[in-house]
Order: C-alpha cells, then sequence, then structure tokens
C-alpha cells in the first residue's frame, strides 16, 4: 500500500514541475508583457525599462524561472507586478473566498448525491430512479455558465430574492459574504449532484448484482442489512473516487462561476492575471490552482485504497 | 421414509415472460421430492436449467425471471408464498451453497463477521456464545487455525478454504436441507476429494439432506441414492444412482453416460451431435427428438414421465435398456518411429517481473518447468497430465517460443525449439499449432467463421486466391463437422463445443504436423467434449498429425493419448505408454489421481 | 462465390444498420439522434436561411420577439434568431476536427503502448501529470496567448482530449491482447499491423465510438465556456457562449436574448448524451443474440 502513496505522491510533484513549466512557457509567449500592460499603449521606451528593469522582466526566462521557483519554495513567491502586493497577501485571502464556496458546495452536494444514486439504485426503473436520472443527465448537460445565467435570471431579475451580483471586496468577512455566496453554490452543486449521483447510482447496481449479494440473499440476509453490510461497502471504493474526480473538476467550474457572479475567489483572480500578464501571479495562482486539484485527486485515490480490504492487505 | 417429504416440488415451471414471444420456459412442470436425511442429485449439462432450478428451490429467481406455474412446498411451506417467511428459512431450514464461493462470499466483511450474522439470523446464541461456536464451526471445517481464519478476508483464504467456509455458512443454521450447485467444480482433484468427504460426513452426523446439482456424475455417483437427469429445462430421467448409472433408459442419458470417457475401457467415446434447443425455441414433441437416433413418428408427441425399465422414470416414448455404444478406436494405429518434437531436460524457471513492474504489483510469477523429457513421433498423440500450478500451461508456452527456456534442449524438425517466438521462421509458426482452452476468448468476436479460418490460410498460402480460400475453408469445416451454414456466422451464435472446432478448424488449415492442444475440452459440456475428441482423432487418422494433449482429466487424456506424462510441480514424476500408466502406476500421485477419477465402468461393475 | 470479398463491407453495413435499429427503436435515442441531426443540419445550412446577417448590427437593440426579429435582438442590434442558427457553425467547426484528431491520436499512441512497449511505464506517468492538470485552467492559458487565432483552438484541444483517449484505448488494447484469439494471432505470425486492424480495432472501435461522442459534448461544453470568457472566438462570429455573455450584462432589461443559445446549448448536449447512452446500449446488445440460455 506504501508503494502506491509513494507512487502518486511522486507523480503529483511531477505534475506540478510540468504545470510550472507550461505556465512559464505560456506567458512567455504572450505578445506583451506585465509592464506594456500596465502602463498603457503610449508610453516612451524610457518608462517602459526603467519599469522592466524595476520588476525583473529584463533578466532572461530561465532565471527569472529560478527566482520564482526559489521565492516560492522559502515561502515568496514575489509580487504581484499588477497591485504591487505581494502575492501570499492576495493569494490567501482570494483561496480562502473560493474555498468557502467550494466547501460549502461539496458539504451539501456530495451528501445530497450520494443519497439520491443510492435511492435510485434502490427504486431500479421505477417512478423515483426515472425521476432523478433525468434530472442527473439535464443538469450534467448544462454547462456551469448556462446554470449559472439561469438561476441569476430566477432569483435575481425575476424575483430579486438574491443580488445578482456580489458588492463585497476580496477582504470582506465570511458573515458578509455568505448571501452572495449563494448562488455560486447552487451552480457547483448542480453539477457536482449530477455526476456523483448517476456513478453512485451505477456502483451500487452493480453491488446489487453482484454474486455475493445474490448469496447474502440466500442466506436470508435482507432489507438493511443487506443494504449495508453487503451491498454499500462495494460501492464505497468507487464512489470515493467520483466525489473526489468531481471535486477537482469543479476547480474549473469555480472558475466560470465566480467570473459570472464577480465572486472574488481563485479563479477570477487567475483570469484577472492572464488578461494583466501578471507574471508572477500568474504562476503561483496556476500552481495553487493545480495543486488544490492534484491534492485532491491523492487524498481520493488514498482513501479508495484505504477503504477496499483487498488493497490493504496483500492477498494470499 | 416419512409420509410427508421434507420438499415437494410440483409442476414447477420458471421463466421469462416476454411481450412479444410469449413465456419462455427456462424449467418446465418439474416434480421433484425429497425426503428427510436423503442425498439426491440432479445432473445435467449446460442449458440444462439446473442452477435454475437449484435456486428455485430456495424460491429465489434471477432479476428477470419469473414463476410460470407450479410449486414449491419445503416443509409444508410454499417457497413462493409470505417473502417474510421465506427469507427467514433461507440460510436457516434450507441453505445453498454456491459454485463459486470466491465470488459469493461479501469481500468487504471478514469471515468471522458473516459467520456471526448467520448465527445471529438463524440461532438464539447471545453474543459470547456465538463467538465460541464460530470457532468451533471453523474448526470442524477443518480450517487450520480457526482463530486467525475468524479476521481474515474471503480473498486471504485459499479456494477450497473459501469453499469450506460457505459450506459451514450453510451448516450455521442447522438446515433440513442444504442444496449445493456446482460445489467442487472450481477446485482441484485432491481439494474435491475432501470437501465431498466433508460433506458427506457432516450430513451424516446431523441428518441433514442434501441436494447435489451437478454436471459432474463422478461427484453425484459417488453421494447420492437418488438422481434425477436433467435435459433443455425437464427431468428426462430419475432413479436409484446404481441402476440408472449402470442401465439408463433415456437416449438422452445414454449418450450421457456414453459420452464420458473412461479409463477401463480406453477410446473414444461416442458423441452426440448437435445441442440442446434454446429456451426460445417452441418445440410441441420431444425435445430430445432432433438429436435422438432412436427418433420415430410417435415422438412429435411430447411425452409424459412414464415407469422406466430400471424402476425409476422416464420421459421417452420408447425407453430401452441397452448396451453402451462401443466406444471407437480402442486400437491405436501402429505409429512409426518418426520423431517430430524433442525435448531433452528442458526447463524454465519463474520469470522474475522487471523492477517497475513489482513496484506497480503487477508481473505474475509464471510456474517453473524442470527437466522434461519429451519424444513425440508422427501421427502420435502424448497426453500430459497436471493440476493447476504443475507447469503443463507453461511447458506448452515455452515449445510456443512464449518463454526463453533457460536450460535444455527442444526441436521440432530440424528447428530449434529454444528460439523466441519473433524470431522462429514462418514455416515453424505454420507447423506448430495450438488451439486453447477457452472457446469464447479464442474466436475474434468481430470475425465471421469464414474469415477466422482464412485467416491462415491467406498467411500461410499466398498463391491461393478468394475462390479457392472459399473451397478450402468449406472443406476444413467438414473435417470438423460443420456445415457450410456456419460459414457467415459470428461466434457469439453458437456453442461451446462448435466454437471449439472452429478453433480446430482454424489450426487445421495451416496443415501442421504438430497441434498443441491447452485443456481444450476442459471448458465444455461432457457430451460435447466427445465431440471434440473425436474430431481430432479423425484429423489424426486421416492427416497424421501428432498432438500434446494437456489435461487435468485423466479420462479424456486416456482415450486420446499413445503416451502419457504426468507433471507435478514443474517436474515429470511418471511416464510411459498409456496402458502401462493407467494400468499399473508407479508413482504415488498417478494412482492419488487414478482414484479420484470417475469411471462410468465402475459403476456397471459394480451393479 | 466471392463471400470473402464482398463480405466484408456487407458485414459492416449490416451491423450498422442493426445499431442504427436498436437506436432508433427507444425513445431516448430517438430523441438524441432528433437533436443531434438536427443541430448537424442547422449548423450546414444556417448561412442559407438565416433572416439577416450575423454581423448587421441595427438602432433596434435589446427588442423582443416581434414580426421583423423572430427573437428579438441583443444589444447591438443584431438578430438573435439568426446568430442563434449560425452559432453552432464554428464551435462544430472546431471541436468536431479536434475530436476526431483526439481520438486519432490518442488512439494510436494507446494502442501502441497497449501492445507493450518498453516505454509504457515513462509516456503514462507523463500522460497521467498531463491529465492531472485542470484542463480548463491550460486551455485558459493557451488561448489567452494566441488571443485573436482560433485555429490554434483545435490543436490545443485534440492534445488534452486525446490524452483521455490514450488511457482508454489503452486499457482496452490491452484487455484484448490477453485474449486467446490475439495470441493466436501472433503465434500465427501475422504481421503486428494486421493484428491492430484485424484484431484489435474492431473490438475496440466500440469502446471509442461511445467515449468520443461524449467526448465531443465536453469539448463543446468547453469551448462555449471559452467563448463566455471572452476567450475563444472573437466578435463578430456568433457563439453561443458569447452570446450568454453578452446577455448577461442585459438581464434584467431583455432576459429574452439570453433564452435561445442557452437551449441550443442544453439541446445539442442533451442530444449528444441520450445518443451516445443508446450507442452504447446498442453495441452491448450485439452480444446478447446468442443461442440458447
Amino acid at each position: 500500500m506504501f508503494r502506491l502513496i509513494v507512487q502518486r505522491v511522486a507523480l503529483a510533484a511531477l505534475a506540478l514541475f510540468l504545470t510550472s513549466l507550461i505556465t512559464m512557457a505560456a506567458v512567455e509567449a504572450l505578445p506583451s508583457d506585465a509592464c506594456a500592460a500596465y502602463l498603457g499603449r503610449e508610453i516612451q521606451p524610457a518608462a517602459l525599462q526603467k519599469c522592466r528593469e524595476k520588476l525583473q522582466l529584463d533578466r532572461p526566462a530561465i532565471e527569472r524561472y529560478f527566482i520564482w521557483t526559489r521565492g516560492l519554495l522559502s515561502g515568496d513567491p514575489g509580487v504581484s507586478l499588477n497591485s504591487r502586493r505581494p502575492v501570499g497577501e492576495v493569494l490567501i485571502q482570494r483561496i480562502r473566498n473560493s474555498f468557502l464556496i467550494g466547501g460549502l458546495a461539496a458539504l451539501i452536494g456530495i451528501p445530497l448525491a450520494v443519497f439520491l444514486g443510492v435511492y435510485a439504485a434502490i427504486r431500479r426503473e421505477r417512478f423515483p430512479d426515472l425521476a432523478i436520472s433525468i434530472l442527473g443527465i439535464a443538469s450534467m448537460a448544462l454547462p456551469e455558465f448556462v446554470t449559472a445565467t439561469v438561476l441569476v435570471f430566477i432569483f435575481a431579475v425575476s424575483l430579486g430574492w438574491l443580488p445578482a451580483v456580489a458588492l463585497i471586496s476580496a477582504n470582506s468577512t465570511i458573515p458578509q459574504m455568505l448571501p452572495a455566496t449563494i448562488l455560486p453554490v447552487a451552480v457547483l452543486i448542480v453539477v457536482m449532484v449530477a455526476h456523483v449521483m448517476r456513478v453512485t447510482r451505477t456502483n451500487v447496481i452493480d453491488q446489487l448484482d453482484s454474486e455475493h449479494a445474490e448469496f447474502a440473499r440466500l442466506r436470508g440476509v435482507t432489507g438493511w442489512r443487506l443494504l449495508v453490510r453487503h451491498v454499500l461497502p462495494g460501492a464505497v471504493p468507487a464512489t470515493i473516487a467520483v466525489c473526489a474526480y468531481t471535486l477537482a473538476w469543479q476547480l474549473a467550474g469555480v472558475v466560470v462561476v465566480e467570473r459570472v457572479f464577480n465572486y472574488p475567489g481563485l479563479g477570477s483572480l487567475m483570469v484577472d492575471a492572464i488578461n494583466n500578464r501578471d507574471l508572477p501571479l500568474v504562476q503561483t495562482t496556476v500552481l495553487v490552482f493545480t495543486a488544490i486539484f492534484i491534492g485532491t485527486s491523492l487524498l481520493a485515490d488514498i482513501a479508495a485504497v484505504l477503504v477496499n480490504p483487498r488493497l490493504r492487505r496483500r492477498s494470499s | 421414509m416419512n409420509a410427508s417429504p421434507l420438499l415437494q416440488v410440483r409442476s414447477l415451471s420458471v421463466g421469462l415472460r416476454t411481450r412479444d414471444r410469449g413465456d419462455l420456459p427456462i424449467i418446465r412442470k418439474i416434480d421433484l421430492e425429497i425426503s428427510r436425511g436423503e442425498s439426491i442429485g440432479i445432473v445435467g449439462e449446460s442449458g440444462s436449467g439446473k442452477s435454475t432450478l437449484a435456486m428455485a428451490l430456495m424460491g429465489f429467481l434471477k432479476p428477470g425471471v419469473e414463476r410460470l406455474e407450479g410449486t414449491v412446498l419445503f416443509d409444508r411451506h410454499d417457497m413462493f408464498g409470505n417473502d417474510a417467511v421465506t427469507a427467514k428459512l433461507r440460510g436457516g431450514a434450507i441453505a445453498y451453497v454456491p459454485q463459486n464461493a470466491a465470488t459469493a462470499l461479501t469481500p468487504t466483511m471478514t469471515i468471522g463477521n458473516q459467520f456471526d450474522e448467520a448465527l445471529r439470523l438463524h440461532s438464539s446464541l447471545d453474543v459470547s456464545e456465538r463467538r465460541g461456536a464460530i470457532l468451533e464451526m471453523l474448526a470442524d471445517l477443518r480450517l487450520p487455525d480457526p482463530k486467525a481464519v475468524v479476521g481474515r478476508y474471503p480473498h486471504e483464504l485459499s479456494g477450497g478454504q473459501q469453499q469450506r467456509c460457505a459450506i459451514g455458512l450453510a451448516m450455521a443454521g442447522q438446515p433440513k436441507l442444504i442444496v449445493l450447485d456446482e460445489p467442487t467444480t472450481a477446485l482441484d482433484t485432491a481439494t474435491q476429494a475432501s470437501i465431498l468427504e466433508l460433506l458427506a460426513g457432516l450430513a451424516e452426523r446431523t441428518g441433514t439432506a442434501l441436494l447435489y446439482v451437478s454436471h459432474n456424475l463422478g461427484v453425484v455417483g459417488d453421494n447420492c441414492g437418488r438422481l434425477a437427469v436433467m435435459y433443455a429445462g425437464e427431468i428426462v430421467e430419475e432413479g436409484m444412482t446404481q441402476r440408472l448409472l449402470s442401465a439408463p433408459s433415456h437416449p438422452y442419458s445414454r449418450g450421457l453416460l456414453g459420452s464420458i470417457p473412461s479409463l477401463r475401457d480406453p477410446g473414444i467415446p461416442p458423441a452426440m451431435w448437435g445441442s440442446p434447443p434454446a429456451i426460445s425455441e417452441h418445440i410441441t414433441g420431444c425435445r430430445f427428438s432432433d438429436r435422438c437416433p432412436k427418433r420415430r413418428d410417435r415422438c412429435s408427441e411430447h411425452p409424459m414421465i412414464g415407469r422406466s425399465p430400471i424402476g425409476g422414470g422416464v420421459r421417452c416414448h420408447f425407453p430401452e435398456v441397452g448396451p453402451a455404444a462401443a466406444r471407437v478406436g480402442t486400437e491405436r494405429r501402429p505409429t512409426r518411429d518418426e520423431p517430430v518434437v524433442t525435448v531433452r531436460g528442458l526447463s524454465f524457471l519463474y520469470a522474475r517481473p522487471g523492477l517497475l513492474s513489482r513496484l506497480t504489483g503487477a508481473g505474475k510469477a509464471q510456474p517453473a518447468i524442470q527437466d522434461i523429457d519429451l519424444e513425440l513421433n508422427a501421427g502420435q498423440t502424448i497426453g500430459v497430465i497436471g493440476e493447476s500450478g504443475s507447469g503443463k500451461s507453461t511447458l506448452l508456452r515455452v515449445l510456443l517460443g512464449l518463454h526463453r527456456p533457460s536450460s535444455g534442449e527442444a526441436t521440432m524438425l530440424g528447428h530449434d525449439l529454444r528460439v523466441p517466438l519473433a524470431r522462429r521462421p514462418l514455416d515453424l509458426k505454420r507447423q506448430l499449432q495450438v488451439v486453447f482452452q477457452n472457446p469464447s476468448s479464442s474466436l475474434n468476436p468481430r470475425q465471421t467463421i469464414l474469415e477466422i479460418i482464412a485467416s491462415p490460410l491467406r498467411l500461410y498460402f499466398r498463391d491461393l486466391d478468394q475462390d479457392a480460400i472459399y473451397r478450402r475453408v468449406k472443406g476444413i469445416l467438414e473435417q470438423v463437422r460443420l456445415g457450410t451454414r456456419y460459414l457467415d456466422r459470428y461466434p457469439s451464435q453458437l456453442s461451446g463445443g462448435e466454437k471449439q472446432r472452429v478453433a480446430i478448424a482454424r489450426a487445421l488449415a495451416a496443415e501442421p504436423r504438430v497441434i498443441l492442444c491447452d485443456e481444450v475440452t476442459s471448458a465444455l459440456d461432457v457430451s460435447v467434449q466427445a465431440a471434440v475428441l473425436q474430431v481430432l482423432s479423425d484429423i489424426q487418422k486421416e492427416h497424421g498429425t501428432s498432438y500434446v494433449f494437456v489435461s487435468h482429466d485423466l479420462a479424456t487424456v486416456r482415450a486420446i493419448s499413445d503416451h502419457i506424462v504426468v507433471l507435478s510441480r514443474g517436474r515429470i514424476v511418471e511416464a510411459g505408454p498409456a496402458n502401462r500408466v493407467f494400468g499399473a502406476p508407479e508413482h504415488d500421485y498417478t494412482k492419488m489421481l487414478l482414484e479420484h477419477t470417475f469411471d462410468p465402468a465402475d459403476i456397471a461393475v459394480a451393479a | 462465390m466471392t463471400a470473402l470479398a464482398a463480405d466484408a463491407p456487407a458485414r459492416r453495413q449490416r451491423r450498422a444498420a442493426q445499431v442504427i435499429a436498436y437506436v432508433l427503436s427507444r425513445p431516448s435515442g430517438r430523441v438524441g439522434a432528433a437533436l443531434v441531426a438536427a443541430h448537424l443540419l442547422m449548423a450546414l445550412v444556417s448561412p442559407l436561411i438565416a433572416p439577416y446577417d450575423v454581423a448587421a448590427q441595427s438602432a433596434d437593440s435589446l427588442q423582443g420577439i416581434s414580426a421583423a426579429h423572430w427573437l428579438g435582438t441583443d444589444q447591438l442590434g443584431r438578430d438573435v434568431l439568426s446568430r442563434t442558427l449560425v452559432g453552432s457553425r464554428v464551435t462544430l467547426a472546431i471541436t468536431i476536427p479536434a475530436a476526431i484528431i483526439a481520438t486519432l491520436w490518442g488512439g494510436a499512441l494507446g494502442i501502441y503502448l497497449g501492445l507493450g512497449s518498453k516505454l509504457d511505464e515513462i509516456v503514462m506517468r507523463l500522460v497521467d501529470a498531463f491529465i492531472a492538470i485542470p484542463s480548463l485552467l491550460f486551455l485558459l492559458l493557451v488561448v489567452a496567448v494566441f488571443q485573436g487565432t482560433t485555429a490554434v483552438i483545435i490543436p490545443t484541444f485534440a492534445f488534452f482530449y486525446g490524452l483521455l483517449v490514450t488511457h482508454v484505448a489503452r486499457a482496452g488494447t490491452r484487455q484484448l491482447a490477453a485474449q486467446d484469439f490475439v495470441v493466436a494471432a501472433r503465434l500465427r505470425g501475422d504481421h503486428p499491423l494486421r493484428i491492430v486492424f484485424r484484431e484489435i480495432l474492431p473490438n475496440l472501435a466500440d469502446t471509442i465510438i461511445v467515449d468520443g461522442t461524449l467526448r465531443l459534448s465536453w469539448m463543446i461544453v468547453a469551448f462555449c465556456s471559452l467563448s463566455f470568457l471572452g476567450l475563444g472566438v472573437q466578435p463578430p462570429t456568433p457563439e453561443w457562449g458569447q452570446m450568454i455573455a453578452d446577455a448577461r450584462g442585459y438581464l434584467t432589461v431583455a432576459p429574452l436574448a439570453a433564452v435561445p443559445p442557452c437551449l441550443a446549448i442544453v439541446s445539442l448536449i442533451v442530444g449528444l448524451n441520450l445518443l451516445s447512452d443508446a450507442i452504447g446500449k446498442a453495441l452491448g446488445i450485439d452480444t446478447i443474440r446468442q443461442r440458447g440460455a
């Protein structure tokens, strides 16, 4: 088992390394640079040169990469070219905000999805299952921005219950932010629930149809006992896997959602940074994003191994 | 015998209810009675419906399957009546032992917990009493170190141990009847014997009735007082075991028994050609009549169960007891002493998986073979006998060039067989063909039979045009007794025996000198095995092909082999002419294997 | 007589016909097929039937349903109906080629690795590492870099989604290569390419087709998302994601402008999902037509 974990961690490190390289390469390839973007079009070459020197943009790319990496590893990822504030400071708040909506979505969405999946599996082919399945397919088909737009329309524009755009800043306290989180969380939940529910349903059905469930029934095991002791445990590893996969994939959705609602999170920070050619910010943001993504997958893999007795102990 | 039987089945039909094709019964109007303490056997091949019957006796049907008519009364309770009562009886008074314990035991629960659950449901012991009872049960099942087993998961036990646990779970509720569905199929010979012994002992001690459902006449022959033979969903004959096995009166029973190869009476047993009807076929007359050698006009009328000449019941208009059909090819064709394959001191040690593979947990080690000597002459068959892990398949793989031997020599017709596959000349590949065990995976599901057999023709005989290929394929199919209507069928439309014959045809198309047969009959029903053996024998007579015939089934090997090699743990423990090895075995291992082989000739002698 | 020569194409036709028949026999299959067909048709003929030029602005901005503009106008006075009809062209023009290229290169790599190669470990680790990176992220980056040239999106999409195909193809090939009929072909001495095309591909094709349809739907969602964020197509080319982004700002005033593109996206994605489900069942169904019970 340890072998597997070590493998995964090594893989994660490789992925992060690749990420940093690609990010660097991509931003380097951008036609203009931070100074040009910041100072605007009509600038004198002297001012541009001075800006570049100050921000170390005149050094070769490889050198800048090492400066940045060194800084990162020692806890100082540089300064945002755009806002002149330390990257770390900016990041922490944004991460907190994104985790807020992501976390709420997960806390509500996953239990809901698992419950719906198990219920649909038990009532296979009957009305509850059909209803749940159709809703599932429909919500999977909706891109986040469509769902977001629809929800904004219903709740903000028509009913006026909630604000369409979050009038908060990155620094607001959590209680201040909560009302603004409702719609983003709702959108995230819709997609998450659809995926997790569908996979859970398939897994539970597989278990219900399995030989060991059949044998259990032939031994007189019925009802709750059958479900809880013989059916569900087998469905757990795959469900955990899909939960983690969905959570991780949600990060991509978060970018869109934050954009739609102007929510000050990590995703919108990243998009802005790209548009501003703010290299240190882009690099670090992307790296953090990816690290969270990979970390979640890693936790899922480990959880799946722990839960599966076959992988936990070696078979004879 | 008690007046009221323990289990009473009346006119039970179970099957699929479709909208457009009506009712499709899997089992039809079954009548059956079991008394307390009895042991009875239900014999049938694939498609007979025996497994469905076994489950139906528990009041259990697979999803989609319904009870079409009839009743099952266990201890006067209708098993299809009150669900709650039935569920209480299952695992308690009436218990089931599955075919494959490895997949039937719940993988996420420990053995101890599964036993504890059984006791909780079916006994009134409290927690501490249960703990003690579990250890006692595990000891009775002769499992080593019961305390450790309690905490283990099913996948941590061996096949035999898993099966014992399954039996133990069945006994936990102190049942009056245990239904066993192929209880020993997945096990090797020695383990089979000990499991059957265990069962017999337990049954005798507790007075439990046993119902064995099996295709293996050896299993039921030794352990059951009464037998019923099933074909195409019906019981076609029943009676006392001794009498039925020595003098069956239904043409199918006779054919079935006749097709079992015998150790004492060597030679290819006569085959029953054709196959059982599909459940979707509506047949108004006797369901066996299209394959029956004695068919007459009256057989278009469906026969009921009548009294058989030997005192049991039989479903036939013209039941007849008679001598078994003679075995074919009892005299071996004299073979020239012309060696085709020579092997001396061939060894292949464990393949150590590469570093990365071991890190990732992939790469199983192959069993080793050591010091193998073989000499295969033209037109001859060497039978290689061995159980799983003996290295018999490894030997074939080395001969085929899939593994590189670590020492020794092997040559075929002047070619060095130590050369790996990739470097062998095409002609050598042509001369040495192979047929595999599993008919389903040895044919490409996306190709027609025509294409499958044409592939080697196109590869080896490049100057043949389309028409010539077509004609040859037809000819080859004839040699395996398949008609032209098979040409544009897909493998999924063929039965197991037919697929295996296509695999043989494909090997034959290359016009090889040697065909390696790797457990080619093991995945087939008994009556179908005889057909395959017949085809192989015909080909050998016609073309002088040599075979290396690998199997764990002694009687089958006996039927077709001239020379025998017995493998155990990678080494040859005994070798010699077939008559000598089977008539006067020298090694203990050979003797043990022979002891546990069922021989229909034995029953005839005993009766 | 010429059974062999005529056999292969005729057989393929029979099978394709069987699959189509099965798909159309189920309600979900019919709906899916209808939706997808409608969208394909729309993409092909829309420039001919669209009432207005998609770039034509007018003074009547944000009008609702009217006789002149059946679905109203957007904030620049452009006709919503025309823009919706034409909107799928860019999306499909980018995602369909990308899907095909992804399948080809991912499939080829997957099959090659699946047949056993010393590079297997290293390449798969790299593939896994790339898959671990959230794709939208890099699509964003790459697209931001090459802003204005939608053509670069095709190779980018093809690269990332091809990685997923590699996984599927490799797993499938490994499983197939262990089957006796493939071993038999190797033992016979068949040329490796022949083995790939006659033994492996026909059996792998099913999985890849079903998977491919789903993958196409993901790509479409991703592309629309990119356009929504302003990074996909450039105006005045109409695209659904971008139209929704535009309409978002005016929801209070003219909500209708957002509805047609939303419906269009949803109907296409749902159609693709239903179709892929139905095809998957159809291909799986094939093996059930066997003898006996």
